[in-house]
């Protein structure tokens, strides 16, 4: 809890999410600059930054924004670490890809103030499009990449990396994943620091700062030196460590794989020795080739890639160690781990019996009787409204392409409304369409949410307006960025900290860039959408609508507190049961009960669009 | 070595989150160590969520397979989707006031007889419960979003290593001030139950 994060009470005992307890770390770092854009599962760490900078002002003051997407994120933490400050900045895994262009180029200039990087990575895609490991890119761009094993070393670590990236002059990447970053745990707390934001004088060092050619060749062996040096610290650094055992067999257990493999050890009872890593990038050879030469075999437990398996298998050669992990069926290539899963492979090594096949059989036998229950959009969710108006659109024109982003709004692809036809990654439903318009017969509707529009949705635009494709980019502007816990962007009048901004009006930016249709619509008002679809499809070049009304639930919560009724609706004696509502437009509040549609108050937000579904009049304000 | 495994599982907004870190806040007020994990993003919208939450001597914040000591399922179909953390020592309360998820009111899945579901899960179990919490709440605290208070007091009637006035405190720490006092009734008539329950 917030109250927590911001408490001044070294040496006490609290109960931190892994997020918090970032940021936390950040805090008793002393952080003088965070910038991010949100991304499950890294979203809390800036959340809670937003919430603590307020009450920290007089304490520990530092700047925190929500930045337009990664790249610039990471750029507003480069620039605080070139004037010699302490930046940060936070995504999920994929953002570091948006992010990667200037992680590349930024390890050769290196880090003067600290800059840390935290990367939360998500292992079984519980969010997620894909389940990169982050860790190569560490490999790749030449970043150190650190990773905890638990929440308390969560604040510790990233405390720790603010100091080594001044130290070394490197910037740092943090691994995180969803199950250190939403796990909670016991942390310990350090000091806050006396701080205020003080300004300090530039100085210039265009011999690092400029990657020109001849720079940037000079760099590259200093940066391979720094690293060299950070390597040697890591054989001795205090977060890698060995736990002595028995026997020639042995463990290398990476960030949080160390407590499932320690579990795992007491539940079968055996005590291999464990070398536990938290540094992943570069890895400490000297602490393992140590540990190897007293093994005659070993298993590397870590999630997702075998990153450290495969460069322990090339250390283990010189000594003749058996190296097991992923890539012997050890333990699993996909998913994340638990201590059932890692004790399997422990087992095998140990030469023991461990099988939890039954327990997963049962699952599976339980599950089937089970009605799925997937996330869906929110009762009286404005996407609803404008999926259901695009549906009709299509059904009544036939054949249409319908590319679409990363939201809430993905979940439109559930039946009935079918309003997505492709999903890759962040502002790809208007780079898609492009490309769809080159060479479709049929027309293209793409969808896009407001905070996505300012992301990376206004390049592919202007290459629409600029190569004169055609196709209807339909914006989903509820105010906010819902997927991840309502976070504000630039079309929204707040920032971070809760100070006042002046918004960025998206039919501004279109017209700007030269979209000659631009149109703003209601979300609820579903003639008006289905109007402006037609008219947009029937113009020759790009199309803009703009869908506005906030999210259902900002909107329900700022009619609380301004002690507006929220009136929910009913469905009258009128209703003839022709299931409209229910089969073809499906809002979470509308159930079944013998037979008929009811819908449920504690549920119904009062938007009213069932009632312009229905074509017998039977939903009305209930009274 | 003391180790108590406890899965919490519901639908999106049933307030399950907040549970488990009520019952986290009172067991590091007793001085025990606790450990627990999340579902967040997706799961929120109307969807699963699942907390593990781990008292004493743990690690790792997932439940191991097989060894949840307690399952408090706040709607009934929930806890079959988690039957691979049931074990033989499992104690199982289930909820009984069904969320009808909207695969059933489209009809593309069919909502199971509560019997049903005890039947089936009780075989994989040590104890099961069947109780009306969302009742309870409702009569005590004036709204069915105190199922979460009510079957947090039944996990410690059944036995979880927690003392209810910890429990109390942690409530007044994470409940707004005004939910607390209807919050503590529910609590402690959700306590005398699982007592009830117990013997
Ligand atoms: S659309 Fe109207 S008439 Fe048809 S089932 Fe729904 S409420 Fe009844
Ligand atoms: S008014 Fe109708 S569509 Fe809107 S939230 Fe209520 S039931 Fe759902």
């Amino acid at each position: 809890m917030l109250k927590d994060v911001i408490l001044d009470a070294p040496g006490k005992k609290v109960f931190l999410l892994g997020n918090e307890a970032i940021a936390r770390g950040a805090i008793e770092a002393g952080i003088d600059v965070f910038s991010a854009y949100p991304g499950t599962p890294s979203s809390e760490i800036t959340d809670t930054l937003n919430a603590a900078c307020s009450h920290l002002k007089d304490r520990m003051e530092y700047r925190m924004e929500y930045a337009v997407n990664e790249k610039v994120a990471f750029e507003v933490a480069i620039g605080v670490s070139l004037a010699g400050k302490r930046g940060m900045t936070a995504m999920k895994h994929v953002g570091l890809n948006v992010a990667a262009d200037p992680l590349f180029s930024f390890a050769y200039v290196g880090a003067r103030g600290a800059f840390v990087c935290v990367s939360a990575d998500d292992p079984s895609m519980h969010s997620s499009q894909n389940e990169q490991d982050n860790r190569w890119y560490g490999i790749a761009a030449k970043v150190p990449v650190v990773e905890p094993s638990s929440v308390n070393e969560a604040k510790e670590i990233t405390k720790n990396a603010f100091e080594l990236s001044e130290n070394f002059s490197l910037p740092f990447i943090l691994r995180s994943y969803t199950r250190l970053s939403h796990s909670s745990g016991v942390v310990e707390l350090g000091e806050i620091p006396y701080k205020k934001i003080e300004k300090v004088e530039w100085e210039r060092h265009p011999e690092t700062d400029v990657v020109l050619p001849a720079h940037a060749r000079r760099l590259k062996p200093r940066l391979q030196e720094k690293l060299k040096k950070l390597e040697d610290y890591f054989n001795g650094w205090d977060y890698n460590w060995v736990d002595e055992g028995d026997g020639r067999k042995g463990l290398i257990a990476c960030g949080m794989s160390y407590n499932y493999a320690v579990e795992a050890m007491e539940n079968l009872g055996v005590e291999m020795p464990v070398l536990k890593l938290s540094s992943m990038n570069p890895l400490p050879g000297k602490l393992i080739t140590d540990f190897l030469s007293n093994l005659d075999e070993v298993l590397v437990v870590e999630e997702v890639d075998p990153v450290v398996e495969m460069q322990v298998r090339v250390m283990a050669a010189e000594f003749g160690v058996r190296v097991h992990g992923k890539m012997d069926g050890y333990l699993p290539e996909n998913y994340e781990y638990n201590v059932s899963i890692v004790q399997k492979g422990i087992a095998r090594l140990a030469g023991k019996d461990f099988d939890y096949s039954s327990y997963l059989t049962t699952a599976a036998e339980l599950v089937k009787i089970a009605p799925p229950r997937p996330p869906v959009l929110c009762p009286g969710c404005p996407h609803t409204a404008v999926f259901y108006a695009i549906r009709n659109v299509v059904n009544e024109i036939g054949r249409t392409a319908l590319p679409s982003d990363i939201g809430c709004y993905t979940l439109g692809i559930n039946k009935p409304l079918e309003g997505v036809d492709i999903t890759i990654c962040m502002g790809a439903s208007a780079g898609s369409s492009n490309g769809l318009s080159y060479v479709l017969s049929n027309p293209v509707i793409a969808t896009i949410g407001d905070s996505t529009f300012f992301h990376t949705g206004i390049p592919p635009l202007i290459n629409a307006v600029y190569n004169g494709n055609k196709f209807v980019l339909v914006v989903l502007d509820n105010s906010t960025t819902g997927m991840t816990g309502h976070q504000p962007h630039p079309g929204v009048d707040v920032r971070g900290c809760g100070e006042k901004a002046d918004s960025i009006r998206i039919e501004d930016v279109c017209r700007a860039l030269g979209v000659k249709f631009v149109e703003v619509v209601h979300s609820y008002n579903l003639r008006a959408v289905e109007d402006s679809l037609k008219r947009a499809l029937s113009h020759d070049g790009v199309a803009v609508i703009i869908a506005k009304q906030p999210c259902a639930i900002l909107w329900t919560r700022e009619r609380r507190r301004k002690g507006i009724k929220i009136r929910s609706l009913e469905i009258t004696d009128d209703c003839r049961e022709c299931m409209k509502c229910v089969n073809e437009f499906t809002c979470p509040a509308i159930y079944i009960q013998e037979g008929k549609p009811e819908i449920d108050p504690a549920l119904c937000v009062g938007c009213g669009v069932c009632a312009s579904v229905c074509p017998h009049r039977a939903i009305r304000a209930a009274r | 070595m003391m180790k108590v495994n406890i899965l919490i599982v519901g639908v999106g907004g049933q307030g399950v989150l907040t549970t488990s870190g009520i019952l986290a806040r009172a067991a590091m007020e007793e001085g025990l160590n606790v450990v627990s994990a999340e579902t967040h993003g997706m799961a929120q919208r109307g969807g699963s969520v699942e907390v593990h939450l781990r008292i004493g001597d743990v690690r790792s914040p997932l439940i191991p397979y097989g060894h949840a000591d307690f399952i408090a399922s706040l709607e009934p179909v929930e806890i079959l989707r988690y039957g691979h953390y049931m074990g033989d020592n499992t104690v199982a309360v289930v909820n009984t006031r069904p969320i009808s998820p909207p695969s059933v009111s489209t009809g593309v899945a069919k909502y199971p007889e509560l019997e049903e579901i005890a039947d089936r899960i009780r075989p994989h179990l040590g104890e099961l419960y069947t109780v009306n919490a969302s009742e309870i709440a409702e009569r005590l605290a004036g709204t069915i979003q105190a199922t979460n208070v009510v079957m947090a007091g039944i996990l410690i009637g059944l036995g979880i290593p927690l003392k209810l006035n910890s429990v109390e405190k942690a409530l007044g720490e994470v409940l707004p001030e005004k939910m607390v006092e209807a919050n503590i009734k529910a609590l402690r008539e959700g306590f005398q139950l699982g007592e009830k329950l117990r013997k």
